[in-house]
Formats: C-alpha cells, sequence, structure tokens
C-alpha cells in the first residue's frame, strides 16, 4: 500500500486553515456570500498564482464551507475543451446531485461550484473559440464559477473579455514562517522530529511553493522518525520558472545590474519580445519624466543591437541588447521604486496578430506588383503601392486591366478598393476580369504601358504550378525547393524568380525552430523593417 | 468471486444505461445481484441500476467490485449478435475480467475503483406519480427537440403534459388520464428539465414497454423501468433546470 500523499491527507477542509494569502481569501469569502442573496454581478472569479500555492485548495475549501456541490473540470480528465464546456454549461444551468447523496436546489442555497482546473491550458492551440465558450458559459451560468490559472496572461491573452466578466484574484507565493509552521504541523502529527534549520531549509528550497515543501518533507521522513540537517541535501536543485511579470517588477523595481540581469535569466522568452514588454510597460513603471527618458534610451540602444542581430544574422549581439534592455533600463531611475505591478500585454504584438491577415494579403498584392514592376517588396510598399491604388480607385478601365494582368485574388481587389471581399463591387469586377480571361487565353501581357517588366510566359506557369497559395508560405517553401532540384535544368531561364524567392523560403525554414508567435513575429520583422532585403543582398 | 454468464442484449442495454452517465463505472456485486450508480460529470443526472442474479443465464458470486470502462465493454458486445452468451470471470489476482464469447476470450484489465465517486441515491419526496408507454414519450421528446432546449413536465389530477417553449414555436404532448398507464397527482405538478439530458436516457432504454416518471414542483423527475422480464431496474435521476432565483 502506498503511504498516502501528505499534500492530500493534510489538505484542508476549511478556509480558515488553508495557510497564507489573508486577503485573497477574504475576497473569496465576500464573492461567495454575494451567492447567498442570489446571482451576483460577477459570476465568476479568477484564481490567479504560482503552483502550489493554494489555488485548488481554497475552491475545494470554500465549497465546503458554503455547503455547496463541486465539479471539478480539468484538461487532463477530460478529452477537449470542448466537453469540458459542455459539462460546464449543463452544470451552470441546472440543479445538482450531490456525491453525498443530497439534492441541492438553489432555492435553498444549494449550490454547485464549477472548478475549472488549470484554465490557462484548457484551450490547449484553440485560439479563440474556446475562450469565447467559456465567456458564454460565464455569462449564463446561475452557478459559481471559479477557473483556476499559474499564467493569468496565458487566459487573458485569449481573451479580454474574461477579465471584465469575472473577478480576479490574485494569490501570492508563500510566506517562509507560513511554510515553516504549517511543515510544522505536519510534522508534530506525523510524530516526526524536525529540526527547525530544515524545515527554513525546505521553505527557502521550494520558494514559496508550499505543495512543493510539504512533497520535500515526506520524501525526506520516508521511513524514519528523525531528521538532520545533512538530509536537506538529498533535496536536489528544483529549477524556478519566471514569469514575465515578475521579471518586469524586478527590473522596473531595483537598481542592482546583477539582479535587473538574472531576472530574466529563467524566462523563456526571446529578447525582441521581452523588448516589446518593457517598451510596453515602461511607462507605466516609471513616473518621473527623466527616469522615463533615459529608461528609453537604454531600451533603443538595446533596440539597435536587436537591429544588427537579424540585419546580420549575428546573434552573439544580444550579448549586448540583453543587458541594455535589462539593466540598462534599471539603472536609468534615481532611486529604486516600488512598481504598482499592473503590467500589460505588448499592445504593438496584439495588434500584429490580429492584423495578420490583412497584411497578408497586402504582402502577396505587393509581391505581385513587384514582380510587374521589376523591383523589391519594400520599394513597391514605399513608391509604387499608394500611386497604384489611387489609380486602380479611380480608374474602371485600368482596374479591370490590371486585375486581369496580374491575376487579382479577390481578397487583394477587396483590399485596394478597401471594402469587403463579399461585396458587390469585387464580385461584378471578377465576373468582368473572368470575361476577360475567356477572351484572351494568356494573362501577363506588358504592365504600366510596357514600361515594367515583361514577365514570360515561364514565369506564369511558374507560379501557377507552385499554386497559388501565398497563404501558406511554409508549404510553398518546400514545394519550391522539390520544383527547383527536378527543374535544375531549367534554372538559367528562372533565375529571376528563383533569386528573388529563395531567400524568403529559407529565412521561413529558419523560423520553425521557435514557437508559433515568435515565427510570426519574424515574418514581420522581416516585412516591416529591412532584414529582409539585406539578407537578399547577402544571398 | 464473480462468475457469470449473461445474454448480450442484456449486457448491452447495460451498458447502454450507465454511459449516458459515465466512462468508467464501480460494479457492486452482492450474492443476489449486481448494482452500478453513477454521476455525471455535471452533477445535474445519476443512474442506479440493479441486475438481479435472475437477469443471468448462470450467476455465482460473493460480495465484491468491479471498476469498468464502459467503452472497453461495449467493443466486446458488440461482436456478439443479439441472444448469444457472455461469459464472464472476475480474476482478482491480476485485476481483471476474463470474458469469453464463442472461440473468443477477452482480458479486460479493470479500473481502480478507489478513485471513483460512490454516489449515493438522494431520497425525494415526488408529488407527482406518472407511467406511460415509452413510445408515447419519445414521439413527446421527438416533437419537442427542434422547439427549445428544455421541456417542462406538468400533471394534475386528470393530464400529463410534455411541453416545450421555444422563443416563437411550442410543442406539447397531453395525455388524459386514460390515456395513461398510471396518473396520480393530487394537484398541479411542474418542472422544468434539460432536453439533451432527457433524451439521452431515454434513448438508452431499448426493450422497456412502459416508463414510470415521478417529479415535482422545481424539483427533481425519477425515470424508473425495468428490463430482462423484470430482473433489471433502472431509475434514472434528472435535476431540474434554475428558473429563478
Amino acid at each position: 500500500m502506498m503511504p498516502q500523499d501528505w499534500t492530500e491527507k493534510y489538505r484542508p477542509a476549511s478556509l480558515n486553515e488553508v495557510a497564507g494569502n489573508p486577503k485573497a481569501l477574504g475576497e473569496l469569502k465576500r464573492w461567495a456570500k454575494q451567492w447567498e442573496e442570489g446571482i451576483p454581478k460577477r459570476r465568476a472569479v479568477i484564481l490567479a498564482g504560482s503552483p502550489g500555492i493554494g489555488k485548488t485548495t481554497c475552491a475545494y475549501a470554500l465549497a465546503k464551507d458554503m455547503g455547496w456541490g463541486i465539479i471539478e473540470l480539468n484538461a487532463s480528465d477530460q478529452r477537449n475543451f470542448e466537453a469540458v464546456t459542455k459539462v460546464a454549461t449543463a452544470g451552470a444551468l441546472n440543479q445538482t446531485f450531490s456525491d453525498d447523496g443530497s439534492y441541492l436546489s438553489t432555492t435553498e442555497g444549494g449550490r454547485k461550484l464549477i472548478l475549472l482546473d488549470e484554465a490557462d491550458n484548457l484551450f490547449g492551440n484553440e485560439d479563440k473559440g474556446g475562450i469565447q465558450a467559456i465567456v458564454k458559459t460565464i455569462s449564463a451560468t446561475r452557478q459559481p464559477i471559479i477557473l483556476v490559472v499559474n499564467d493569468l496572461y496565458g487566459l487573458t491573452r485569449r481573451s479580454s473579455v474574461i477579465v471584465h466578466i469575472c473577478t480576479t484574484i490574485k494569490f501570492m507565493k508563500i510566506t517562509k514562517p507560513s511554510i515553516i509552521s504549517t511543515l510544522n504541523k505536519i510534522a508534530q502529527k506525523e510524530g516526526i522530529n524536525v529540526p527547525d534549520a530544515v524545515l527554513s531549509g525546505i521553505a527557502v528550497h521550494v520558494a514559496g511553493d508550499l505543495r512543493a515543501a510539504i512533497r520535500d518533507l515526506q520524501s525526506l521522513a520516508i521511513g524514519r522518525d528523525d531528521l538532520m540537517i545533512e538530509d536537506l541535501g538529498s533535496l536536489g536543485y528544483r529549477d524556478p520558472h519566471d514569469s514575465i511579470f515578475s521579471a518586469l517588477y524586478t527590473i522596473f523595481g531595483t537598481r542592482d545590474f546583477e539582479k535587473a540581469l538574472s531576472a530574466t535569466r529563467n524566462l523563456d522568452e526571446d529578447p525582441k519580445i521581452l523588448a516589446l514588454w518593457v517598451d510596453e510597460n515602461l511607462p507605466l513603471a516609471y513616473r518621473n519624466p527623466i527616469d522615463l527618458e533615459r529608461g528609453f534610451n537604454a531600451l533603443s540602444r538595446a533596440d539597435v543591437f536587436l537591429g544588427r542581430v537579424y540585419k546580420r544574422q549575428h546573434y552573439r549581439m544580444w550579448a549586448y541588447a540583453k543587458p541594455m534592455m535589462t539593466a540598462g533600463v534599471a539603472l536609468a531611475k534615481a532611486k529604486e521604486i516600488t512598481s504598482h505591478g499592473r503590467y500589460q500585454f505588448p499592445n504593438w504584438l496584439r495588434k500584429m496578430k490580429s492584423s495578420k491577415p490583412a497584411r497578408n494579403v497586402r504582402k502577396s498584392l505587393v509581391r505581385k506588383l513587384g514582380r510587374h514592376c521589376h523591383c523589391s517588396d519594400s520599394e513597391v510598399r514605399s513608391s509604387f503601392l499608394p500611386y497604384f491604388e489611387f489609380l486602380y480607385r479611380s480608374d474602371h478601365e485600368y482596374r479591370l486591366h490590371t486585375s486581369f494582368r496580374m491575376d487579382l485574388e479577390p481578397k487583394e481587389i477587396a483590399f485596394l478598393l478597401d471594402v469587403k471581399d463579399t461585396s458587390k463591387g469585387v464580385k461584378d469586377l471578377i465576373k468582368e476580369v473572368k470575361l476577360m480571361q475567356d477572351e484572351f487565353a494568356t494573362p501577363g501581357e506588358a504592365l504600366f504601358a510596357g514600361y515594367g517588366s515583361d514577365p514570360s510566359k515561364t514565369n506564369k506557369e511558374n507560379e501557377k504550378e507552385n499554386g497559388k497559395g501565398k497563404e501558406n508560405e511554409k508549404e510553398k517553401g518546400k514545394k519550391k525547393k522539390d520544383h527547383k532540384s527536378d527543374k535544375s535544368n531549367k534554372l538559367v531561364v528562372k533565375k529571376n524568380t528563383d533569386a528573388k524567392d529563395d531567400p524568403y523560403t529559407t529565412s521561413i525554414d529558419d523560423a520553425t525552430q521557435d514557437a508559433e508567435d515568435v515565427a510570426d513575429l519574424d515574418d514581420e520583422l522581416e516585412e516591416d523593417d529591412a532584414p529582409s532585403q539585406a539578407k537578399l543582398f547577402d544571398f | 468471486m464473480f462468475k457469470a454468464k449473461i445474454r448480450s442484449e442484456v449486457l448491452k442495454e447495460v451498458i447502454d444505461v450507465i454511459a449516458t452517465q459515465v466512462d468508467e463505472v464501480k460494479f457492486t456485486i452482492t450474492t443476489s445481484g449486481i448494482n452500478a450508480k453513477a454521476v455525471d460529470p455535471a452533477h445535474v443526472a445519476m443512474v442506479d441500476i440493479t441486475l438481479d442474479k435472475g437477469a443471468f443465464e448462470e450467476f455465482k458470486a460473493k460480495d465484491t467490485e468491479m471498476g469498468i470502462n464502459i467503452e472497453k465493454l461495449r467493443e466486446v458486445v458488440k461482436l456478439t449478435k443479439s441472444g448469444e452468451t457472455i461469459a464472464m470471470e472476475l480474476d482478482e489476482d491480476h485485476n481483471r475480467l476474463v470474458l469469453s464469447l464463442g472461440n473468443i476470450t477477452r482480458n479486460m484489465s479493470l479500473v481502480d475503483t478507489a478513485g471513483m465517486s460512490d454516489p449515493k441515491i438522494p431520497g425525494l419526496n415526488l408529488a407527482a406519480k406518472v407511467t406511460l408507454e415509452l413510445d408515447e414519450l419519445r414521439k413527446g421528446l421527438r416533437a419537442a427537440e427542434p422547439v427549445a432546449d428544455h421541456i417542462a413536465l406538468i400533471a394534475d389530477e386528470n393530464n400529463f403534459e410534455l411541453r416545450a417553449d421555444g422563443d416563437t414555436d411550442f410543442s406539447s404532448l397531453t395525455l388524459v388520464k386514460d390515456q395513461l398507464v398510471e396518473l396520480s397527482c393530487k394537484e398541479k405538478q411542474r418542472s422544468l428539465f434539460s432536453l439533451d439530458y432527457f433524451l439521452n436516457m431515454i434513448k438508452a432504454v431499448s426493450s422497456a414497454q412502459n416508463i414510470t416518471l415521478e417529479f415535482g414542483n422545481d424539483f427533481p423527475v425519477s425515470m424508473d423501468f425495468t428490463f430482462a422480464d423484470s430482473k433489471g431496474k433502472v431509475s434514472f435521476l434528472l435535476a431540474p433546470r434554475i428558473e429563478n432565483d
């Protein structure tokens, strides 16, 4: 028989026995009390905080204190988020049978707490749909809902609505004295002798994670009644995984070079993303204009180095960029400050993400134009596109012919006309273009009165073979490569196009290394800054 | 110890009924038969199913329990035709159930029952009792399905009504006392239920002719029926929708 897990055995049955976080517990109790007088305005709370500090425990203890039933749903034991939402919704709208054989009616105050554990992981890669389903459930629920998250931003980056309809209660790490006193109680009940130094050693070691502390104590105490200070050595090293928020907190708070620099050491975040975070939140942290100016100065220096990293693909430059954006920013202020810690997700990233479809359309349009005008994407964007757009909008005949010759997609047409791609204008134009296509079998004659390029037929065919899908760049990349190898004998003919496309292809392949967000960002940086051009020359 | 033979269609009905609530279930086995109780993950519905030893072709058992994955068991039953017999034997040493059907032997590892909830069935005082033909009820539910996502059960001294009110449409199945097998209700009772759950449960019933509904005012409904020549008994419980508070 396995010995019982002490974290289960000594799980507090009531909120009054829960260690630490008195303020959060008070808030939670007040919210629960509101349910006694009908449905409160905020029907759900989010309990946010690092692992092992009692969030889930509190939810269970609360249910017990209030005499509520509880259903726990989490990512691991349900098949998918749809199943979770379904159960949550059913639970939210109906009365309850509790496990102990009673029927709980809300008219008599018998409620059911719906606990969505690990809510930040619940939706996997589902971007919006999942969270919207939960938002809907929360808006309609007639039963209390608690969402437990380790990473609040993991939830809120998917939906900002959810913070507005829920009360967020933050749980802090458990203080060392609380951990020691909790461990002490357990040791007494288990009848083992533990010197204070060992308790305090465990407490330091776990860095505020009470569950880890209890597990450590149990693992040290297996089969023995006395523990000694030497035993601590067997605990090993726990790698703390910091959040971006705690890193920002340190950077903006301290004036210590080493502290600020090491704040990001355990952070799993790309320097350029970190720079965006600092950029977004610096004005929120530094109130003194002089501090702010100096802070941004340091950050801009970091950005110069970041630019060099991308331009020259020289990652060693990170070694300069990182201290500038962390320690540089930290030392920019005249004296240490206590930051209030309401930091935000970088707005730029959010906008980039939401405008991605539109930018993709622009990108493919620019590419097509560039092919005809024989110039680079950035040249098209800065010099040609505004005039082309104007002409395209004002002259029907021109519109028709250019659409036909460049083989424009409905989305690109819609982009140029600044209307929806389902609008009548776009549809009509496409019809006309179709008619033209039937009439002249081969599009792709000279554009701009023959002054631009003369795209050869091979060029056109080449594009068609590769599929029209600009939307799937990666796949395109692969295809291109295959294409290149099996038609290498014709390489000379198509050198023009290949030279143009391949730097993109390879750079995109490189970008797959990282998380998708970062990969997206790579694309964005390439597009909006100069590096893609720089690479083109490298090539 | 548990060793039994059972007709495949009886076992199938047991599986269908339990599957409406859970994926894994604990069977409590006694010398007189087997029983399972389960509550659905949302704690909105419950089932209490009892199979008397008479429902088995052969039955030998001492008090024990076994945790079964319902879907696994369903796959085994799918291998048989109605009327065929499945032999089961609990192998407690290896913590598995050995199933034999024709020339096939299937060892099925059991689920640990320690982590499973052991729901108790609440004692409820339900004022209205209606027994009707299952086909009538099915028809009423089918009529309600496109109209709304919830249905009201209404009974008074002489009538029973199953009513769905949608945003624009409504449907109603109304049966007077003569059309019912049994109706006992002193004053008007009405409760509202999730149609999804109701349908799901009714779909699991395959062999019963009649079904007995007991409900109250804004209170759960119990749906009772028997199968396997009245040797099997099922009681579904469904909690009502929260209407106002």
